[in-house]
C-alpha cells in the first residue's frame, strides 16, 4: 500500500525572495552572506552585533582581507539590488534606515547605515557608465542625495564618527561630490584613528586618486606612500603592493609602470612582504604574478607561476582573464 | 448586499490513478493487523519530519538538546496514540461486513495528525509565554528562518523562536511547549477565528496603498519585501514561507504601532503563518499523475472551479462565505472569504482548522474572475456562499477533475 508522502517535498526558495545575489551568482563569502541575509531580512540587531564584532582588532582573513570589508560587501549587495522599480526599492531602504536611526539614536552604525542608503539612492540616477553619458538631470538628483547623505552625518557626527565606517561612507560620498584630496585623506586619517584596521579607508581613498577620479599619477603615489607608513606596524610594506595592484586593475592595466608612479622593484619586495605575512593566500600569490607580468619581469612570473601549479585563481588575472594568463603564460615561456 | 449560494461537487470519480504516489488499492477482504502497524508507522514517519530539528539551523547547543528531547517524548506518545485513531478509524468507517477501506482509514487518521499540528500551532500559552512570544517574533526576523525545511517547519520555528528569547525566560517557555504538545489527541479548547480580514489581506492593501503614494503605515518594509512587494510588484502568495513570515512579522507591528490589542495581533500572526494542509502539500495531489492544477479561468469563464484533489483525497466538504466588491461598472475589484464551516472525514469535536481554507483560494479566484459581472441589482457589495460537496462515490478517491 503507498501513501501520500508530500510531506517529504522541500520547497525551494524562488529566487526572487532570495537574496539579492541570486543562486546563478558566484557564492558569497559566509561574512558577506551573513551581512547580506541580515539587511536584506531586516535585522538590525544582527547587523548591529556583526558590525561590532569585525570592528574588533585581528579581524582579517588569511590572505590579509579585512573582513570588515567582507561584511561591508555584504550591505552594498542590499543597496544595490538590481530590480523593477529601483525608486520605490530605494525609497523603502531610506525610510527602514532611518527608522533604524531614529529608534537607535546613540548607535553610529544605524546613522551611517542610512547615509549609505542615501548615497546608495544617489547612485541609483548616476549609473555606472561614463560622466559624459549621465543626463544632466540625474546628475543633480546624484549630487542632491549625496549632500543629503552628507548633511546627515554633519547633523549626527557626533554619534556617527565614532564608527570608522561613516569615514568609509563619508570618503564614497566626498568622491561622488569631488572633495579635495586632502579633505578625503584627512578624513582617512580620522577614521584611522578610530579603527587603525579599517583599511577599507585608504583603499577608498586611493581609488579617488586616480586619474578617472579627481587624481593624478603623482597625488597617487603621494598617497601610498603615507599609506605605507601608516601601517607599516601592522602591515609592513604590503599597502604598497595592494595600492598599486588595485590602481592597476580600476585604471592603468599593463600601463601601470607607463602611466603612474609606481615602481617595480618596490612593489615585488612588497608582496614579498605581503606572502610573508599572509603566506596561505593563492589570491595574493596570483595576483603578484599577474603584477609580474604587468612589469615584464619574465623570470620572476616563471618562478611564480612554478609555484602556482594548478591552483590559478583566473580572476586576478586582468579584465580579460583566461586571455590575459594565456599571454601571460606565453611571456614566462618566452614566446 | 445580495447573496445568492453556488454548489459544487465532485460528480464522477474518473479513476483511481493507479500508480501515482497517492493511489490506494481497493480494500482487502481482510485487514491485517500488519497493514495498520504499516499504517501507523507511514502517519509516524511523517510526523517525525516535522520534529527533526536539522543541523543547518543554528541553535545553541543546550537548547537543541532540550528541543530533541521534547520532539523524543512527543513522538513516543504519538507512537502510542496513532494505533489507537486507526482503530477508532477503522470502527467508525466500518461498512455493513464491519470491515472498513484502508485508503480512507488512513487519510482520515492522517487529516486528524495535521489538524493537530494546525492546532498546536495557533493554540496559545500562558501569559508569559505569550509575551515573551511576541517579544521575541517582533524583535527577532530570525524567527522566520527555516533554512528551506519548508513544510514541516513547525517544530523548528518555535524552537527558533524560544532561542530568539531572553535567557531566562527560556525554560518557562519550553515548559510550555511540553504542555502544548501533550495536549495533542485530547479535547481541545475552540481555537479563535480567523481573523477577518486575514493578516495578509490587510497588510496587502496598506502595500496597495504604499504603491499608488497613498497613506503609509508607521514601519517600513525589509528590502526583501520592499523588494518583491513595491519594486517587483508580485502578489503575497508568490513568496515562499520566510518571506511571507516576514510579511506577518511587520503586520504585527504595524497593528500594534495603530494601537491592536497584543493578543489579537499574535492570533493573526498564527493564522498568517499557519502551515495549512494546502500549505503543506503545495499542489502535489494537482500533479499527481501528470494532470496540471486547474488553470486559472478566464473572466469570460462563469463555470465553478473544479474541486481540488487534496479536498477529495481528505473528503474535505463544507461551505465558504465570500464577500467581492464590484467597480462603477460591475466589475469584481476585491474578493475575500469572511466565513468557512468545513467538514473533514477522521477530525471530530473541533474545527478542522488546517483544512479550513482549502477553498479559500479558488472562492476568491472564482468570485473575481469566474461571474465577472455583478447580478443586477447586486450593489456595490455581493456576498454569497460556495458550497464545496462530493457525491459518496468520489469520497476520498483520486480524480482526474471533475463536472460542476
Amino acid at each position: 500500500m503507498k501513501f501520500a508522502s508530500s510531506f517529504l517535498l522541500s520547497g525551494v526558495l524562488a529566487c526572487v525572495a532570495a537574496a539579492p545575489a541570486c543562486a546563478a551568482d558566484k557564492p558569497l563569502p559566509p561574512i558577506t552572506q551573513a551581512a547580506q541575509e541580515a539587511f536584506w531580512t531586516g535585522d538590525f540587531a544582527e547587523l548591529e552585533r556583526q558590525n561590532a564584532y569585525y570592528s574588533q582588532p585581528g579581524r582579517i582573513e588569511p590572505d590579509a582581507t579585512s573582513q570588515l570589508d567582507l561584511f561591508r560587501g555584504g550591505l552594498n549587495t542590499v543597496f544595490s539590488n538590481d530590480v523593477g522599480n529601483v525608486e520605490a526599492y530605494l525609497q523603502e531602504v531610506d525610510r527602514l534606515t532611518l527608522q533604524w536611526a531614529t529608534e537607535h539614536p546613540k548607535s553610529a552604525f544605524a546613522h551611517v547605515l542610512h547615509a549609505r542608503a542615501l548615497y546608495a539612492h544617489g547612485w541609483s540616477y548616476r549609473g555606472g557608465s561614463y560622466a559624459k553619458d549621465v543626463p544632466p538631470a540625474a546628475w543633480q538628483d546624484f549630487h542632491a542625495y549625496l549632500r543629503r547623505a552628507a548633511e546627515y552625518l554633519h547633523a549626527h557626527a557626533d554619534v556617527a564618527l565614532t564608527d570608522s565606517y561613516a569615514h568609509h561612507v563619508l570618503i564614497q560620498i566626498g568622491r561622488g561630490l569631488a572633495w579635495k584630496p586632502e579633505q578625503l585623506i584627512a578624513i582617512a586619517d580620522d577614521g584611522l584613528k578610530r579603527n587603525p584596521e579599517d583599511t577599507e579607508l585608504i583603499f577608498a581613498v586611493a581609488f579617488s586618486l586616480l586619474p578617472k577620479w579627481h587624481g593624478d599619477a603623482r597625488i597617487l603615489d603621494s598617497y601610498v606612500n603615507h599609506a605605507v607608513q601608516q601601517t607599516r606596524a601592522r602591515f609592513g610594506t604590503s599597502m604598497y603592493a595592494r595600492l598599486y595592484s588595485m590602481a592597476a586593475g580600476d585604471q592603468y592595466g599593463f600601463d601601470l609602470f607607463e602611466d603612474s608612479l609606481a615602481d617595480w622593484p618596490r612593489m615585488k619586495a612588497s608582496f614579498e612582504d605581503l606572502l610573508a605575512r599572509f603566506p596561505d593566500s593563492p589570491h595574493r600569490l596570483n595576483r603578484y604574478a599577474y603584477m609580474a607580468c604587468v612589469a615584464k619581469d619574465r623570470q620572476t612570473l616563471a618562478v611564480l607561476l612554478e609555484r602556482i601549479g594548478d591552483a590559478i585563481h583566473t580572476a586576478d588575472w586582468g579584465t580579460n582573464p583566461e586571455r590575459g594568463l594565456e599571454g601571460c603564460r606565453r611571456l614566462a615561456a618566452g614566446k | 448586499m445580495s447573496t445568492f449560494s453556488l454548489r459544487i461537487c465532485l460528480l464522477l470519480s474518473i479513476g483511481v490513478l493507479a500508480g501515482s504516489a497517492c493511489a490506494v488499492p481497493p480494500a482487502a477482504a481482510n485487514v491485517p493487523s500488519e497493514e495498520d502497524a504499516a499504517m501507523a508507522q507511514r502517519v509516524e514517519r511523517d510526523l517525525g519530519l516535522v520534529f527533526i530539528m536539522p543541523p543547518d539551523i543554528k541553535l545553541d547547543p543546550g537548547l537543541r538538546t532540550e528541543a530533541d528531547a521534547i520532539a523524543a517524548a512527543h513522538l513516543a506518545r504519538m507512537h502510542t496514540l496513532v494505533p489507537r485513531w486507526i482503530e477508532e478509524e477503522r470502527r467508525l468507517q466500518a461498512g455493513p461486513d464491519g470491515k472498513a477501506p484502508s485508503g480512507p482509514v488512513y487519510y482520515a487518521v492522517f487529516a486528524r495528525m495535521l489538524n493537530e499540528l494546525a492546532l498546536w500551532q495557533l493554540a496559545p500559552g500562558d501569559a508569559a509565554y505569550e509575551k515573551a512570544t511576541l517579544d521575541a517574533i517582533r524583535a527577532t526576523p530570525a524567527v522566520c528562518a527555516n533554512a528551506g525545511h519548508d513544510r514541516h517547519h513547525d517544530f523548528l520555528t518555535r524552537i527558533v523562536r524560544v532561542q530568539a528569547m531572553p535567557p531566562q525566560e527560556r525554560a518557562a517557555a519550553l515548559a510550555t511547549e511540553r504542555r502544548l504538545l501533550e495536549a495533542w489527541g485530547k479535547p481541545h479548547p475552540a481555537p479563535p477565528p480567523w481573523p477577518n480580514p486575514l493578516p495578509q489581506e490587510a497588510g496587502m492593501q496598506a502595500v496597495v496603498q504604499m504603491r499608488s503614494g497613498g497613506a503609509r503605515p508607521p514601519l517600513a518594509l525589509s528590502p526583501v519585501l520592499a523588494s518583491i512587494l513595491l519594486a517587483e510588484r508580485e502578489r503575497y502568495d508568490s513568496m515562499p514561507w520566510p518571506t511571507r513570515c516576514g510579511f506577518q512579522r511587520w503586520w504585527l507591528g504595524v497593528s500594534l504601532a495603530q494601537g491592536r490589542p497584543a493578543a489579537e495581533a499574535l492570533t493573526a500572526f498564527r493564522y498568517g503563518t499557519l502551515i495549512t494542509a494546502g500549505e503543506r502539500f503545495g499542489d502535489a495531489f494537482e500533479r499527481e499523475g501528470g494532470t496540471a492544477r486547474t488553470k486559472p479561468r478566464t473572466a469570460a469563464s462563469a463555470a465553478p472551479p473544479a474541486y481540488p484533489k487534496m479536498a477529495a483525497r481528505f473528503d474535505v466538504t463544507g461551505v465558504t462565505r465570500v464577500t467581492r466588491r464590484f467597480d462603477a461598472g460591475g466589475k469584481p475589484v476585491q474578493a475575500s472569504v469572511i466565513d468557512r464551516c468545513i467538514q473533514v472525514r477522521g477530525i471530530r469535536g473541533v474545527r478542522p482548522v488546517a483544512f479550513e481554507d482549502t477553498f479559500d483560494a479558488l472562492a476568491v479566484h472564482y468570485a473575481l474572475d469566474g461571474a465577472s459581472v455583478a447580478p443586477s441589482g447586486s450593489g456595490p457589495a455581493q456576498t454569497f456562499e460556495m458550497v464545496w460537496d462530493l457525491e459518496p462515490a468520489t469520497r476520498g478517491a483520486a480524480t482526474q477533475g471533475g463536472k460542476p
